[in-house]
Formats: structure tokens, sequence, C-alpha cells
């Protein structure tokens, strides 16, 4: 008790940052005079808005600039692909498992895609490859991003968005610092050659990275969220290595 | 869209009730006062003219809800004692959203306060439904400590916020789309909505048998998604429950300038639902 009562109004001395190295090492507490003088050290530090002369709450994102779609380099990646597999013939014979890629796959060829979603879409419309995936795939556009959802296999449903406009953060320490330290944590998908990020949180397992000027986000989604399709990197990494693009037509813009 | 702050009906009849009182103050007592005090002489005059506008009580200096409770929240980042690392990003990611609910709610955590698995920790101990867990500073939870551990939240895994609805009865307070936005996935016990900049927003724990949007479907900026519940799956995938509460994530396409590569990634949405809820108390939403 006593050390909790000491902790809080040294934190509440300390501010922000103090305060949370301070919070870390609360010990646990039964006593419910701890919560009493924990939340009174809470209200004392909570802010408040002003009714009238508002001051800007927080740092608003700057602007929202719609990226370059590099449509050439989607045509290049394209080809290149195809000249793996031609290159790996025998291989692909031999084993039956195709190099990883990016192959061109016309909408029609899924069952439960409405083309127009993937005509309306300005950015290349990436989905993972597979046999359950190309039944159930459906496409959900708007324009400047879209949407793709599918069951991977039976407990296991994937969606992969893609977005070309870009959000400029506020809080530009803050972005640079987070950016830097999830840049020095990704590794490089062999199949579009650039790097990814993988991130766990309470409704799914998520891969992002960005291609042809756009930035994506894989998501897996397990029944049980320990199965290891989704604990472990491999499967995701896998599912992104073989992409579809679903509309290798577009572009000209 | 109307103000939140609302004068409660009957402080004009209340102001009335006083002048009246003052007028026959043998009659009406006083509270605080007994019956030894000296008796009043001179009662002062009834004044028949209609009380001055100014009369009316004045609005406090800050910012209050429907229910006249002054809005308060702690600043990004400070979580509560041992229950996780936080991150601190004063980003306000979208600056022109609605707030997703539609009563006012409390942003606090449903694991290290009363109700969750972790409350003894700080010896808030009891149900979810204990009154501390309704009131304001609103607190941040996003980073807070799950058993998960990553990237973006080195020691915690909590990538979202717990928006705790106005009161602990579920299937009575609803969840609204923040932007005109499409339905991109209803799956379990979540609902996605993305936008045409390619925001995704993830609404948890509604009540997934009465949704009031389908998969596709396209909203507009308040339209209804459903009522806040605990909607909630066992790892088996069978139903199971958690506390009344929604769980809010965002994801967003961002770079720090605007010719850098974008990162498509979950962020903190608290100060930008701290602004979101200043609009909405000022009737600016």
């Amino acid at each position: 008790m006593k050390k909790i009562a000491l902790a809080t109004a040294v934190a509440a001395l300390l501010g922000a940052a103090g305060y949370l190295a301070v919070a870390q090492e609360a010990p646990r507490n039964n006593d419910p005079a701890a919560a009493e003088t924990l939340r009174a050290a809470l209200k004392e530090r909570a802010l408040t808005r002003p009714r009238a002369d508002a001051t800007q709450v927080g740092q608003p994102a700057e602007e929202v600039v719609d990226g370059r779609i590099n449509w050439t380099g989607m045509r290049t990646s394209l080809a290149i692909s195809a000249g793996r597999e031609v290159a790996a013939q025998q291989n692909i014979r031999a084993t039956g498992r195709r190099p990883p890629g990016v192959r061109a796959a016309a909408p029609e060829s899924f069952e439960n895609v409405v083309v127009r979603e993937v005509n309306l879409t300005r950015l290349p419309v990436l989905a993972p490859e597979g046999a359950r995936i190309r039944q159930t795939l459906r496409v959900y556009s708007l324009g400047d991003s879209y949407s793709a959802t599918a069951e991977v296999d039976d407990g296991v449903a994937m969606r992969i968005s893609g977005a070309r406009r870009k959000i400029v953060v506020g809080d530009q320490a803050s972005a640079r610092t987070r950016i830097k330290a999830m840049r020095a944590e990704q590794k490089t998908l062999p199949s579009l050659e650039t790097p990814y990020l993988i991130s766990r949180s309470e409704s799914s397992t998520d891969l992002s990275f960005a291609k042809f000027g756009a930035g994506y986000v894989l998501s897996l989604m397990c029944d049980d969220p320990a199965d290891t399709r989704c604990s472990d990197d491999a499967f995701i990494v896998g599912l992104a290595s073989d992409m579809s693009l679903l509309n290798p037509e577009a572009g000209g813009e | 869209m109307r103000g939140n702050f609302i004068p409660r009906r009957g402080d004009a009849a209340g102001g009335l009730l006083v002048l009246f009182c003052i007028a026959s103050l043998a009659a009406c007592g006083s509270p605080g006062t007994d019956a030894d005090d000296p008796p009043v002489v001179d009662p002062p005059p009834v004044n028949d003219d209609p009380p001055p506008a100014d009369d009316e009580p004045e609005e406090p200096p800050v910012l209050t809800d429907v229910d006249g409770k002054v809005f308060s929240y702690l600043p990004v980042g400070a979580l509560l004692p041992g229950s996780g690392p936080g991150f601190s990003d004063e980003t306000v990611y979208r600056t022109d959203i609605a707030f997703p609910t539609v009563d006012p709610v409390y942003l606090n955590s449903q694991v290290y306060r009363y109700g969750g698995l972790h409350g003894s920790l700080n010896g808030m101990n009891g149900g979810q439904c204990e009154a501390p867990n309704y009131e304001y500073p609103w607190q941040d939870t996003f980073c807070e400590k799950r058993s998960r551990n990553q990237p973006l939240c080195p020691g915690g895994g909590h990538e979202g916020l717990d928006i705790r609805p106005h009161s602990c009865k579920k299937n009575e307070h609803r969840a609204v789309a923040v932007e005109d936005s499409r339905v991109i996935d209803i799956r379990r016990h979540w609902v996605t909505l993305q936008t045409a900049d390619g925001t995704l927003y993830n609404y948890l724990h509604l009540n997934m048998g009465a949704l009031a949007v389908s998969v596709g479907e396209t909203l507009r900026k308040g339209d209804q998604i459903g009522l806040i519940s605990s909607d909630f799956f066992n790892s088996d995938g069978t139903p199971s429950s958690t506390t009344t509460h929604l769980h809010f994530e965002m994801y967003e396409n961002y770079v720090a300038a605007p010719d850098d590569e974008p990162l498509f990634t979950k962020v903190n949405p608290y100060m930008t639902l701290v602004a979101a809820y200043d609009r909405k108390l000022r009737g600016d939403e």
C-alpha cells in the first residue's frame, strides 16, 4: 500500500516518462485504498478541454498525398516472374512448386470476384494464390483502396488491403522513431523483392509491405490464435510469396 | 448536430423557486440553518420581472458531456501501472471523423481495472460494473501488455483501444461508422470498414447476431453498425464472452514524408478519438 502510494505520488511529480518508468515496477496489491490513491493521482494528471478558445488536440496529420503508382514496375515484375517460371519449368514439373512471384490472373477466373470491383481499383489488385482462396475470394473496391477477403484453409481466413493514398503523420518524432524501428525488423519478400514487417494483435497476424508505390497489409485470422499458421511467420510469408495480380492491364494514368 | 452541454430542464423553475423561497423564507425553511437562527426581519421585495438571461447557470469553462460530467483524459502513452509500455503518438490521423459511439464513453483498460483479469495489480478488485470504470479521465490502452510481443509494442501487444460504453449493460449502446466507408469484412466478433483513403477500422465485440450492416455495404459517416456487446470466441472456435466494450482498431497507410514508401499497419487511435470526442462535445461532428 505504502509502496503504491509512494509510486503514484512520485509519478505525479515526474510526468509521463517518469510515471511510466515507476509504473512498470508497481507491485500487486489487493488493497482497495491503493486503487483510490491511484485514481486520485490519475485525476490529478488528467487534461481537460477548454470550452472557449480551444487549443489544438494532438498533432493533426499533415496531409493525405496520392502515391504515384509504378505501373511500369508492375508489368516488369510480371515479366520477371514469367521469366523465372520458364527457367524453372523442369523443376516445376519435378516438384510441382512454382518459384515465388507475381502472376497475372483474370478476375473472371475467381468464382466470387465481381469484375467491376477490380476494374474500379486504381492500384494493383494483389491477392495471395491458393485453391481455396481462388474459390472464396471477394474484392471490395473503393477506387483508391481495396480489400480482398477469402478463406485460406480450415480455420484460417485472410484479408489483403491496399491503398495508394498516404497519410503524412503529424507526430514526426514518434513516426520517424517507429518507422526506423519497424524497418529494422524487416526482411525481404522474394516474390516482390520488397521489405516486409509482421505484427500480431488481438484480431490478426499482419504482414505489411509497399510495392509499386502503394501500401499493402495482408492479415491472417485464425480461429485459434495459437494456430502455428498465425503464430509462426512461415505461413503468412509463404502466402505473400505467391501473389495473383487481378488487374494486369490497369494503369496508363 | 446538437451540442452536448444541455442545460438541465428545471433550472429556470428552480430559479423561480429560489425567488419564492426568499420571499417567504419562514415557510420554505433553509437547509443548513436551524430553528434558533434569528428571523429575517426585512425580506427583500419580490421582483416580478422575468429573470435576466444571465441568471441562467453559466456553462463550465471546460467541456462536459450530456451527463454534465467534465471530460478529461490522460496523455497518450500513459497506461496504468504495470499494464504495459504504451506507445506515445500525438498524431490525430483523421481530423474529421465522427466518434464511433453515440453515447458518452470511457476509454480505459478491460484487463487492468475492475472486472479485469489483472485488476488486482492496482487494487482495482470488483466487477466490470463498478462505478469507477464509468468515469473520466480516459486512459490509453494501446500497447497494453498481453500475451503477444511485437515490433510496434515490445512488451505490449494490444494494438487497439478499449472503449467502455455509457453503462455496463450490453446491447444497449450503439456503435456508428466514423467515416464514409464500406463494410469489407464481418468475421467472428468483429466488423471491418475501409475508406477511400485506405484507412481500416475494426469494431470488435459488437452483438454479432444483430448487426445493422452487411458485407459490401456502403456506409455514411454516422450510420449505425451495431450494438456494443461482449461477443468473443474461445480458441477452439466456440462463442464466448468478454467485458462489455468496443475494442477499436485503426490501420493507416502512412509516411513520415510525402515521398517515402508507406507502411500500412495498425496505429494508435487515442489522440484521433480524443479529437473526435472534443468535436462531438462541441456539437461540431
